[in-house]
């Protein structure tokens, strides 16, 4: 189980290594962040030019550059071990780690709440449709979810901004908040867990909506594996053995159409850290989803390759806590 | 793709496939094939919805050519001041069915033409989906260890990354993109879930005995993962494909949202919505029919996906003793 | 077995709640899916005594292992289930699940066919054990309780019980799997226990380990047995009674010896000569029944194995032909209306109108020992397909 671990360690840091340097390639030899530069009008000096070049790192070869923000990143410039996270500086000469620190914040915000309710919804939902299979229940919620996956991410935050709009023009006063995480003004959070209910409201659309249709899909794979585990031999032994349907479903299936759902869970969640970025527009939160689409406007390296880095580093976490946490649910996986 | 969709390709795709009677070996009964295709002509929802598909590609091709109104033409006719007569006209007026939007355009026309754009960005994201993600995950799968091991690491460095992200900083680098490139770029970044699941039927298809009567009666490798293994892995591969297109739909919204994609004169439905947005309030018939269009079309791929899983479904081969 | 009284005879005709009757099975019928669907069972009826092993015998889809979910109330819900059965006189057919489940695992207990699927592959083998023995004995203690799975896995055989009991599932063979198994069903000591194809997913060097355990438990606990199987072997050193079944209906039922020796229904008889003899000294092929089960859905007219019998007249195409004595013995019945023909021969004198059908070629002599024995063709239009069972 250790060596397992440690080999899947090993393996996910190769796999973020080989990621990081992929996708800084691609930036900094398709990139040029001079641009805006380049295109004022009276066009600037020789001089001033070859100077914003030598702020941008343009005048080292490209892997040199690579080498220096992989080590920079590692904290490998002189003040090694420490884990310095430098991600170097944006076109605006602004620390990338700062920046990113900030809107990773934020978009945690919007995905926990919503990670919550769909996990609700996906087991609720999903064990009784597959218990209650083809009845009334599972009919409903079958086309519920069917509907939910099939609807693209930003109508369906778009139609349910209108529903907001439309209650709050009834109803005579801001019950729903559609746009930003606060009110205009309103002093930012001191920190992670102080939320007052002003942000409170303005988070209710935005978890909603991106809970819903996380769950859609969670709520058809629970049901399958319910049905799946519903159907096994053991279930028809622990029948036998005299033990009443309920606790049967309850003790025996349950914890077995769990099992698969769990991971699937992880490795979504470690997506939605990078993924939730359609979201975040419609909703106006100034999260990493915004940073990514102003880094590539921008046409900034660093930026971009920090964005995928940490993106990456979420994703890859969170699929090793997938294996793991099958390893402890799973005695077959654990003790094998 | 977002996480949901994948999700539901890990559900449809986790009742395994059963193949049986491999035609080389003789035996009479039906070809699992041709058994699931009689059991899917039988169910009422997934034919409603081939039927209801297969009915709005057909109209989104041939219609435009006796339409009125074209999707690129601006409605010409003025009034006396001289200003357009057709500019965000409701629906039903001006013999507009569906209406029109700020510039002129009837809603209808550049729906259908979004259609067939959205139709062939699919058809082309889904084959080549197929083309690689089958080739990849049946070399990684039969022939296993090394292969594998190099193969499955290419994928994971891929999906490292939320796909969205990776399309994104790809087709960055070519503003306005046409179909024909959004689909190529759906179809290179999306093959990795089905290499993954190919591979897996491939490494559970491989230890079965057809397999071993198989080489010994000298049949090559080549022949072996064509003629034997792929038709057993035939229902993964349909239902991913179905589920596939349905993703990427949805897929192409997002990205074309975000700005990337098709561009204006021409349409596709993603950016008929995305324009939409802005207009919820006041012209809502521009965000709401092209979106429950979207909505109808992927919800129809995938009640058919649903169907080809539960056509091929091995329990209904089951007898109880 | 001894050959029947009268008075015997008569007692047993009655079939009321004689003391020694545990489970009565009468006229069982289960359907699937309605009248067009599967008729999976069609009438079945047997007794089982205490302390007495009833071997059922039968191909795949002859409806045996169905039977036996249906006494056990373990049928889908899509079942319809017709008929009674009775343990000691109480009805069990149509009972709620909670007058079922205190009978499960206490009076009547399952062992089922495949072991690597019975088990819940999260918990430890223990507390599966320990499982069975809660819901029945609420007043047990946890260490008692422990005590007893300890016990239990020794009887059937597995080493290291004290260890082995905080073990997985996945940790255990197959054959030991199955001995988990039977150590779960004789827990409560019950009066009746059903072993479904106990051995057929298992090696064979593995089922006599298994038969083994079966026959401790059996001892162990005084528990009258079901043995349901497709292999004669195993009935033959386990039964008192033999039950042949063939699409979902009873077709021979008597003591071992009377079917074993003295078959009266050619199925029987073919299934006894398709099994390869020891005791002689030239090679002799294999014999087998041509043809495959009927489909339950699409039965032949009259006596559903009329189209394999190499004993088939135009009146077996009329009607299902009943249960009748042997003899005039009330213990041994058969379901053939021919049967009285097959009086006086033993099962390999029967078995030789089996050989005639099979329309082989002439056995080259190098196998047969001595000269190429020609075989009488028989002129029909039956295919020799060599098919096995279904799986």
């Amino acid at each position: 189980m250790l060596i397992y671990t440690v080999r899947r360690l090993v393996s996910s840091v190769l796999v973020l290594l080989v990621a990081s340097f992929i996708v800084f390639m691609f930036a900094a030899a398709s990139y040029d962040p001079l641009k805006p530069l380049r295109s004022r009008n009276p066009p600037p000096t020789p001089q001033s030019l070859k100077l914003a070049a030598h702020q941008a790192h343009l005048d080292q070869p490209v892997l040199t550059r690579y080498w220096n923000w992989l080590r920079h990143m590692i904290g490998w410039d002189g003040s090694f071990p420490f884990l310095k996270l430098n991600f170097g500086n944006d076109v605006h000469n602004a620390s990338v780690s700062h920046n990113l620190g900030i809107r990773l914040e934020v978009t945690t915000r919007m995905i926990v709440g919503a990670i919550i309710l769909a996990v609700i919804l996906a087991v609720v939902l999903g064990v009784i449709s597959g218990v209650r299979k083809d009845k009334a229940f599972d009919a409903i919620a079958t086309i519920v979810t069917f509907v939910l996956l099939a609807l693209p991410t930003f109508w369906f935050a778009a139609v349910l901004k209108q529903f907001a709009i439309n209650i709050n023009q009834h109803a005579g006063s801001l019950v729903f908040f559609t746009a930003g995480t606060q009110s205009f003004g309103a002093p930012p959070p001191t920190s992670f867990f102080a939320i007052n209910s002003d942000q409170l409201q303005h988070m209710i659309l935005p978890t909603v909506s991106l809970g819903l249709l996380t769950a859609s899909g969670w709520i058809r794979y629970q049901r399958a594996s319910v049905i799946d585990v519903l159907d096994s031999d053991y279930m028809r032994l622990a029948r036998a053995k005299g033990v009443r349907n309920r606790t049967v479903i309850r003790r025996h299936g349950l914890r077995n159409a769990l099992i698969p759902l769990v991971t699937v869970m992880a490795i979504d969640i470690g997506a939605l850290f990078g993924g939730a970025i359609i979201t975040e527009q419609v909703y106006d939160w100034h999260g990493m989803g915004e940073y990514l689409n102003t880094a590539i406007f921008n046409e900034d390296t660093y930026a971009v390759a920090g964005w995928v880095m940490v993106s990456a580093v979420f994703v890859v976490v969170f699929n090793l806590l997938a294996d793991l946490f099958y390893a402890v649910l799973d005695p077959r996986i654990r003790l094998s | 793709m977002t996480s949901q969709q994948d999700s539901t390709l890990q559900t449809a795709l986790s009742t395994p496939s059963s193949g049986e009677q491999p035609g080389e070996f003789g035996g009479a009964s039906e070809s699992q094939g041709k058994q699931a295709f009689k059991r899917f002509v039988r169910s009422p929802i997934p034919m409603a919805a081939t039927i209801f598909f297969v009915l709005v590609v057909l109209t989104a091709f041939i219609a435009p050519y006796f339409y009125r109104w074209k999707f690129n033409r601006i409605d010409p006719r003025k009034d006396k001041h001289g200003h357009y007569i057709a500019l965000s006209l409701h629906p039903g007026q001006k013999g507009h069915p569906l209406g029109t939007d700020g510039t002129g355009f009837d809603l209808l026309a550049r729906m259908m033409r979004g259609t067939q754009r959205d139709v062939i960005i699919v058809l082309l994201a889904t084959a080549i989906a197929l083309l690689i993600g089958i080739t990849i995950g049946a070399l990684a799968g039969y022939f296993g260890t090394f292969v594998d091991n190099l193969l499955m690491r290419l994928v994971d460095v891929m999906l490292c990354v939320p796909v969205l992200v990776i399309l994104i900083i790809v087709a960055s680098n070519y503003p306005g993109l046409s179909a024909i490139g959004l689909g190529l770029l759906l179809g290179l970044f999306g093959w990795m879930g089905l290499s993954r699941l190919v591979r897996a039927q491939f490494l559970a298809l491989k230890e079965r005995e057809f397999v071993e009567a198989a080489h010994a009666m000298g049949a090559s490798n080549f022949r072996i993962i064509f003629r034997h293994l792929i038709p057993n892995a035939l229902s993964t591969i349909l239902v991913f494909s179905t589920l596939f297109a349905a993703v990427s739909i949805i897929a192409e919204t997002s990205l074309t949202y975000l700005g990337y994609g098709v561009h204006p004169p021409d349409t596709s439905l993603g950016l008929l919505i995305s324009q939409g947005v802005d207009a919820a309030t006041t012209r809502p018939w521009l965000f709401y029919y092209p979106g429950i269009l979207i909505l109808l079309l992927v919800l129809a791929v995938n009640l058919i996906g649903e169907g080809i899983r539960n056509a091929f479904d091995p329990r209904h081969n089951r007898v109880r003793d | 077995m001894p050959d029947s009284q009268p008075s015997f005879d008569v007692q047993t005709q009655t079939r009321e709640a004689d003391d020694d009757v545990l489970l009565s099975v009468d006229d069982l019928t289960v359907t699937f899916g309605g009248e067009k669907g599967v008729h999976a069972v069609r009438g079945v009826s047997y007794v089982v005594r205490r302390h007495e092993t009833l071997g059922i015998v039968g191909e795949s889809g002859s409806g045996k292992s169905v039977t036996s979910l249906a006494v056990m109330g373990l049928l889908p819900k899509t079942a319809r289930i017709r008929g009674s059965v009775k343990f000691r006189g109480k009805e069990l057919v149509g009972a709620k699940d909670k007058s079922m489940s205190a009978i499960r695992g206490k009076r009547i207990a399952m062992i089922f066919q495949d072991p690597m699927t019975s088990l819940d592959p999260v918990y430890k083998v223990g507390s599966q054990i320990v499982e069975t023995l809660k819901v029945h004995n609420p007043k047990m203690s946890r260490s008692q309780m422990r005590a007893r799975a300890i016990e239990l896995l020794e009887i059937v055989g597995i080493p290291n019980a004290g260890d082995r009991v905080d073990d997985y599932p996945h940790q255990f063979s197959g054959g030991m799997r199955q001995r988990v198994v039977i150590a779960i069903a004789m827990a409560n000591n019950p009066d009746v226990i059903i072993a479904d194809e106990p051995t057929t997913a298992l090696d064979v060097t593995v089922q006599a380990t298994v038969l083994e355990a079966i026959k401790a438990a059996q001892k162990e606990t005084g528990a009258a047995l079901v043995l349901i199987t497709h292999d004669l072997g195993v009935i033959a050193g386990m039964a008192d009674r033999v039950l042949v079944m063939y699409a979902g209906r009873a077709v021979e039922i008597g003591g071992i010896d009377d079917v074993f020796y003295q078959p009266r229904m050619p199925y029987t008889v073919g299934l006894l000569n398709s099994l390869p003899r020891m005791d002689t000294d030239e090679k002799t092929r294999l014999t087998p029944i041509v043809g495959a089960p009927p489909s339950l859905q699409n039965l032949p007219s009259g006596c559903p194995f009329h189209p394999r019998c190499p004993l088939a007249i135009e009146e077996c195409t009329k009607a299902e032909p009943p249960l009748v004595e042997v003899d005039g013995r009330m213990l041994h019945r058969a379901a053939c209306i021919r049967s009285d023909e097959l009086r006086g021969q033993d099962r390999y004198e029967a078995g030789q109108v089996f050989e005639a059908t099979s329309s082989d070629e002439v056995l080259p002599a190098d196998i047969v020992g001595g000269e190429a024995q020609p075989r009488e063709a028989v002129a029909d239009s039956r295919t020799t397909q060599q098919d096995g069972t279904e799986s």
